[in-house]
């Protein structure tokens, strides 16, 4: 069985309830990884905080309820809401619930789980511990000729 | 002793029924629980309590206020793809050349005007996203035009039968049409448009201009881009165009409300070859299931008799006389519907005239008009008047704006005051002075 | 989990030439040598460890695409990363090994600065990292922005956990250090010969440097030099132990220090006599050396090597 394990994402760098969103984005842009772990003082896994989190949060409600926004496509409202985002922290960014794997989990289950959820990685969690990510290129390198990582 | 027998079982049915009724008023006013829930526990509460069966309960429901809801709303659902509405909303927009004071008589007359062919929370639904983007754009504060909006909004919605729900119920319970809703609604709406828009540029003219807005923010809008499909655009609007003439034309074809919005909406999918699926998503299930609740409750009512001594009562403080009936009605419908929902609220009152018209002598078809135009303008009393007014605010709360009670009332409340006079000079002169 | 920090880790360029003459092009023939390696004395630490089948998580300042060629490496072994990614990009340290000549030519890029924030925000992730450590090695120099006190602050988070901390580092970075008390201070004596102020070489000033060490640092148990092979001094304050290997065949001193340390926190965590602890470490050193290559390559040739260490000790 392809575990999640063998080809999960050995990153963990992590952030805690209080950093602030920018860091969390340099993580994300200089790691080249679409999500953020956020662990607790106590060293416990508390949640992430992704890309599409972030993003999804600096779009005004507003825009959100416009049933169709392409003639605003020449306007820049959303980087405006992000840069004055920039500096608090994540708290209400962190997605508690995001869905995780365990590192027994198979790659199967990991790719449903992806798909299901519309994410484009999840996180790795073993008894409260962050162990890594599992991404939709982890899933399709299962398949593909290039072995284990 | 059998009389008296028979007494105390209606009384308790009267105090079962009233208890439900106000308890569902009290739930749906104070947001405890979601109109649908509150209406539907009520009506099976009254099945439960044997005070209605089941048969009567069907009875009860107004069909064709139903159908005629559920075909806008299917409709709607395909004219939203289109983006027709972004589209008027847009154009105007772009028309104003970024005045703000322009914007907000811009966009008060398209929500005015499709107020009165839309729902109204559909209504705001669409045009207070819109508002908040452009006003963003231009870096005004929006509220103003919120509030210029949610008055039209209700404004809009009493000028047409399928304006407004208490229009709605009052097209299906009456043999009142399309076209005695615009001959009679539509001018004293027009005009009461008119003294508003003169009251608000008092207001807010100043404080709107005190910005000097770039055009380039507003010419950086491109409303060409939402229409993505031009056949749905134009096959949308050439459908709904002929469902408004069918309505417009009912006298000839004697089609009823229902079946002409239930065939548009369906016609409009089958036209545009939409997936009944995803439309159907889209029609607002939760405010069907709460008439179809509130019907039962005030047949429930009506039934056990409190409705007619209501009506009674009215009749005995208008001294019979159509010319205050109408007055009353109007004066009543509005005070109530500032702080109570309109939809339970004309539920009610069509009951009480339905039981008016028994005793009173002649047409009593002003009192329809009194019960539509307060209902629908009184809702502009207070935040929480109307279901529009009450979206609106919730929604501006999650922005920068958030509209307070205070601020609203202050506006609201006189403005709303002002159309119940025009409407009830113009009650008075049409159906009282030149009859 | 054992945690590696490498606050300066490199991508090591390994050329392995037959012979190497400045002024003069060199094309590779094939039986010549060209590596890119992880690097960072940190990360060849992990490595080891990692070879020799412990679990270990390395973390450090990195950046660029070498600090993503570093990591893509480290956890192509299995090894966990956790480096705070800066702007810069990591250092390239290149080293000419002349076969004919057996001479070893190092080119050590100094790191990029690191801007403060980085550093707050490393300490703020170590801090985390340390829920999952039972030993910390800090080993390395340090990049520029980067001064002595996070040394501290990494010494004292760790001993609020009861973790025990090792730290190899050249002696410039060591005299901050006094004070604080790590389990084990290791000084990288290859380009410095002077400790605490005064000359040290040879094995009477390695024991007497180690022991005004020790008194210094009330929780400190071991001083380790390594530089001089041929005598491995441990000093601890009850006795000191020296190391000899015998038949000593040096072919790339590449890694020795490394290979070394990686070898005692092996054996450190298999409970083994403190003696055999020793022998294992300076085992691995021997190991090392006596291949071509930076790191070892062949762990059982450490146990192989074991009995060709000779202890001596001193009271």
């Amino acid at each position: 069985m392809n575990q999640v394990k063998d080809y999960m994402y050995k990153d963990i760098t992590s952030v805690n309830e209080t950093t602030t969103l920018r860091r969390a984005i340099r993580i994300m842009r200089l790691h080249r990884i679409d999500a953020v772990a956020v662990v607790d003082k106590t060293g416990k896994y508390a949640g992430c905080i992704s890309a599409q989190e972030v993003i999804n949060a600096s779009v005004p409600d507003y825009i959100k309820s416009i049933y169709n926004t392409s003639f605003m496509s020449r306007i820049d409202q959303i980087t405006a809401h992000l840069t004055n985002m920039l500096d608090d922290p994540i708290t209400h960014l962190i997605n508690k619930k995001c869905p995780s794997l365990s590192p027994t989990d198979s790659m199967a289950y990991a790719a449903d789980l992806l798909s299901r959820n519309k994410k484009t990685i999840l996180p790795v969690v073993e008894e409260g511990i962050f162990l890594g990510w599992v991404s939709k290129i982890d899933i399709l390198s299962v398949v593909s000729d290039k072995q284990k990582t | 002793m059998s009389f008296a027998f028979v007494i105390d079982i209606n009384s308790v049915n009267i105090v079962i029924a009233l208890t439900v009724l106000i308890l569902t008023f009290i739930f749906i006013s104070t947001e405890k629980l979601p109109n649908a829930i509150a209406a539907m526990t009520g009506g099976f509460l009254l099945i439960v309590f044997r005070i209605v069966t089941q048969e009567e309960a069907v009875e009860f429901i107004d069909f064709d206020t139903v159908g005629l809801l559920t075909g806008m709303m299917i409709s709607v659902a395909v004219m939203r793809k289109s983006g027709l509405f972004e589209y008027i909303a847009i154009k105007g927009i772009k028309l104003t050349g970024g005045n703000p004071w322009k914007i907000l008589v811009v966009l008060s007359i398209v929500t005015a005007v499709l107020s009165a062919f839309l729902d109204n929370v559909t209504t705001v639904l669409i045009i207070v996203p819109l508002t908040f983007a452009v006003a963003e754009a231009i870096r005004i504060n929006p509220l103003p035009i919120l509030i210029s909006e949610i008055m039209f909004s209700n404004i809009g919605g009493a000028a047409t039968l399928i304006g407004d729900p208490p229009n709605i119920m009052i097209g299906g319970a009456t043999h009142l049409d399309f076209l005695d809703f615009i001959s009679n609604n539509l001018p004293v709406t027009v005009l009461v448009s008119i003294v508003t828009f003169m009251l608000l540029r008092l207001i807010y003219y100043r404080k709107l201009m005190a910005i000097v807005v770039e055009k380039e923010r507003i010419e950086a809008f491109d409303e060409t881009k939402v229409i993505e499909d031009k056949k749905l655009f134009t096959i949308s609007l050439v459908v709904f165009s002929l469902v408004i003439m069918a309505f417009v034309t009912h006298q000839l074809h004697e089609i009823s409300l229902a079946s002409v919005a239930l065939g548009g909406g369906f016609v409009m999918m089958l036209a545009t070859r939409q997936d009944p699926e995803e439309i159907l998503k889209e029609v607002e299930w939760p405010t069907l299931f709460f008439f179809l609740g509130l019907f039962v409750i005030v047949g429930g009512l009506e039934k056990t008799g409190v409705i007619g001594i209501v009506a009674v009562k009215m009749v005995e403080l208008s001294e019979g006389e159509i010319t205050y009936a109408t007055q009353l009605v109007l004066w009543v419908s509005a005070l109530s519907t500032t702080v109570i929902n309109s939809i339970p609220f004309t539920a009610t009152m069509i009951s009480v005239i339905r039981d008016m018209e028994a005793i009173m002598p002649g047409n009593i078809d002003p009192l329809w008009w009194a019960l539509s135009l307060g209902a629908c303008l009184g809702g502009n009393g207070t935040i929480i008047g109307a279901a529009a007014n009450i979206i609106v605010a919730g929604f501006s709360q999650k922005t920068r704006y958030p509209l307070r009670f205070a601020e609203y009332l202050k506006v609201g409340l006189p403005l709303m005051f002002v159309s119940i006079i025009i409407v009830s000079g113009y009650l008075f002169l049409k159906y009282g002075l030149l009859r | 989990m054992i945690l590696t920090v490498t606050l300066n880790p490199a991508i090591d360029k390994v050329l392995v030439l037959n012979q190497f003459k400045v002024h003069k092009l060199h094309r590779l023939k094939s039986s010549e040598l060209s590596m890119i390696l992880p690097g960072g004395k940190g990360v060849n630490v992990a490595l080891t460890l990692k070879l020799l089948g412990n679990e270990v998580i390395t973390t450090g300042f990195t950046g660029g695409y070498t600090g993503h060629l570093l990591c893509d490496q480290l956890r192509e072994r299995g090894i966990t990363t956790s480096f705070v990614f800066t702007e810069g990009i990591t250092r390239t340290n290149t080293s000419i090994l002349d076969l004919k000549n057996e001479t070893l030519t190092e080119i050590n890029d100094f790191g990029k600065e690191i801007e403060h924030d980085d550093v707050t925000f490393f300490l703020d992730n170590y801090s985390r990292l340390l829920h999952r450590a039972r030993m910390v090695v800090i080993a390395g120099s340090l990049p520029r922005g980067v001064n002595d006190d996070v040394h501290l602050s990494m010494i004292d988070k760790a001993r609020e956990m009861d973790i025990k901390v090792i730290v190899h580092t050249s002696p410039d970075h060591l005299d901050a250090l006094f004070d604080s008390s790590p389990f084990i201070i290791y000084p990288d004596m290859r380009s410095y010969h002077k400790l605490m102020g005064q000359p040290c070489d040879g094995i009477k000033q390695f024991v007497n440097v180690g022991k005004e060490i020790l008194n210094r640092n009330k929780k400190t148990e071991y001083v380790i030099f390594t530089h001089r092979i041929e005598n491995v001094v441990v000093v601890k304050r009850s006795k000191s132990y020296i190391l000899r290997p015998e038949n000593l065949k040096i072919v790339n001193m590449l890694g020795y220090g490394d290979a070394y340390l990686a070898g005692f926190v092996h054996a450190y965590h298999t409970g083994k006599p403190e003696i055999d602890i020793l022998k294992y470490a300076s085992s691995a050193g021997l190991t090392n050396v006596e291949n071509l290559y930076k790191d070892i390559r062949d762990v059982s040739l450490i146990d192989k090597n074991i009995d060709r260490i000779k202890v001596e000790v001193l009271a």
